[in-house]
């Protein structure tokens, strides 16, 4: 045996060697700039960053793996909760049949678990799917990616989706086509696409809608990420690996809500729903809040919209069982991005988030929960 | 005592793909034999908790055989 193995919490001064480490095992380049907005300077507190060192015989000692966990602030209705995202667990790969990493991420485990209600990951491939599994995630909420086509799709979602059961209603009253007595009920609300404001990120950053939305809004939301100012902006406007396009609802409207996009470089005409939220957790403001912003995506000559969230009954808040339960006319109305193999979002209640009745199931999931780095 | 045979029997009982019937070759390297170091680790946490003997993380990346690991622990005494 030439080497002994170290392992410790990060100290100021390592960000450097562990971007080295990240490029050399992910083939990414990340500025120490870009490391410190996703590892330090988070809403929910500095991440849980662990590092595995390996000391030669001649006392020169080298960075060989890391494991992290960003910190990522949920609510549930009015409480505060601080959920932790696996993200860049590595090892070099010539030191995988030299050390067994599991053993190390178990004792990072036992440190850093009391300070969050939950855990979870993203996507990985097979080998950190299994790792998962070992470290007690529990796998039962799938992904679902969609590729909506705005141009044709919006009126569909609107007419079948939020009107499905009452279309012959939805065309008298907000067509006043059929006659009747509720003929010329045009201002029904719940009729139309809502006017949006588009912002970029230095407008978003100083809106006054976001002064109160979450605030308002969170106590009709289950299990969810917060979405004050301050976590918006630290995932989306002052991220400095994307800019963003916030569409808001008019400050008149009846029905707040907002949409985060984020139009691609190399393909204009596509983007990405980073984020969706109406202030009522309910299917129909969903609905009506992806069809106006769907609409202006359409005007603005984005024709396909990708959108992730996770496909599990959301009976507490509503969004999610809307896109779910809608299935059929998903099937008929966009494309799976990736013909992927089903793949899940890993999740683990710790003991913390148990003694607070924390559920596996019933999140409200965007790609907000994803590491916020351009893809 | 630790015997090789209760070495195997960890490996096989861990659910762990060998790409060997049994018995499994006791000088053959786990890594070699189609393992990842999840599997390993799994056999390590059962032969820890078989014996009550830790095994530091530096002692591991010798203990990669049924031979190995039967020598360490008749080493410490099990």
């Amino acid at each position: 045996m030439t080497e002994k193995y170290r392992y410790r919490q990060y100290r100021d001064g390592d960000a450097a060697a562990i971007n080295d480490l990240y490029a050399d095992i992910t083939g990414r380049t990340r500025s120490l700039r870009e490391f410190d907005w996703q590892w330090l300077h988070a809403p929910g507190g500095r991440g849980e960053i662990w590092l595995i060192e390996a000391t030669n015989k001649d006392g020169a000692t080298d960075l060989i793996g890391h494991h992290g966990i960003m910190p990522i602030r949920f609510s549930r209705g009015e409480e505060n909760l601080l959920f932790g995202k696996t993200e860049n667990t590595m090892l070099r790969p010539e030191y995988r049949k030299r050390i067994l990493y599991p053993r190390y991420e178990r004792r990072f485990a036992r440190v850093y678990e009391p300070r969050f209600d939950a855990l979870f990951s993203t996507v990985g491939p097979a080998a950190a799917i299994r790792l998962r599994r070992a470290m007690g995630y529990t796998f039962s909420s799938k992904w679902v990616r969609l590729q909506i086509p705005t141009s044709w799709a919006a009126e569909m979602v609107f007419a079948y989706c939020i009107c499905r059961d009452k279309l012959v209603d939805r065309e008298r009253r907000c067509r006043g086509s059929s006659g009747g007595p509720e003929s010329g009920s045009l201002a029904r609300p719940g009729c139309g696409p809502l006017e949006l404001r588009a912002l970029n990120d230095s407008q978003a950053r100083c809106d006054p809608f976001f002064d109160a939305f979450w605030p308002q809004c969170r106590v009709g939301h289950g299990l969810t990420p917060r979405r004050d100012r301050e976590d918006l902006d630290w995932r989306f406007w002052s991220n400095p690996n994307t800019s963003n396009i916030t569409l808001v609802s008019d400050e008149r409207s009846d029905e707040p809500g907002y949409v985060i996009i984020r139009r691609s470089n190399s393909r204009p005409e596509e983007a990405v729903i980073e984020d969706i939220v109406p202030c009522n957790a309910d299917a129909e403001k969903f609905y009506r809040l992806l069809d106006s912003a769907l609409s202006w995506m359409r005007s603005n000559k984005i024709y396909w919209a990708g959108f992730t969230t996770t496909h599990e009954s959301c009976a507490s808040n509503g969004i999610a069982a809307g896109i779910t339960g809608r299935d059929l006319l998903f099937r008929t109305v966009v494309r799976k991005i990736r013909n992927d193999p089903v793949s899940y979002m890993p999740r683990k209640i710790t003991a913390t988030g148990s003694s607070k009745g924390l559920d596996l199931h019933n999140w409200y999931v965007t790609p907000l929960v994803f590491e916020g780095r351009a893809s | 005592m630790l015997s090789k045979t209760q070495i195997e029997e960890t490996m096989l009982n861990s659910g762990m793909a060998v790409d060997s019937q049994p018995p499994i070759p006791t000088d053959r390297n786990f890594y070699e034999m189609g393992l990842d170091s999840l599997d390993v680790f799994n056999v390590f946490v059962e032969l820890e908790s078989l014996t009550g003997i830790q095994v530091p993380d530096d002692d591991l990346e010798k203990l990669q055989t049924i031979d190995s690991i039967h020598a360490y622990f008749a080493a410490k005494g099990s």
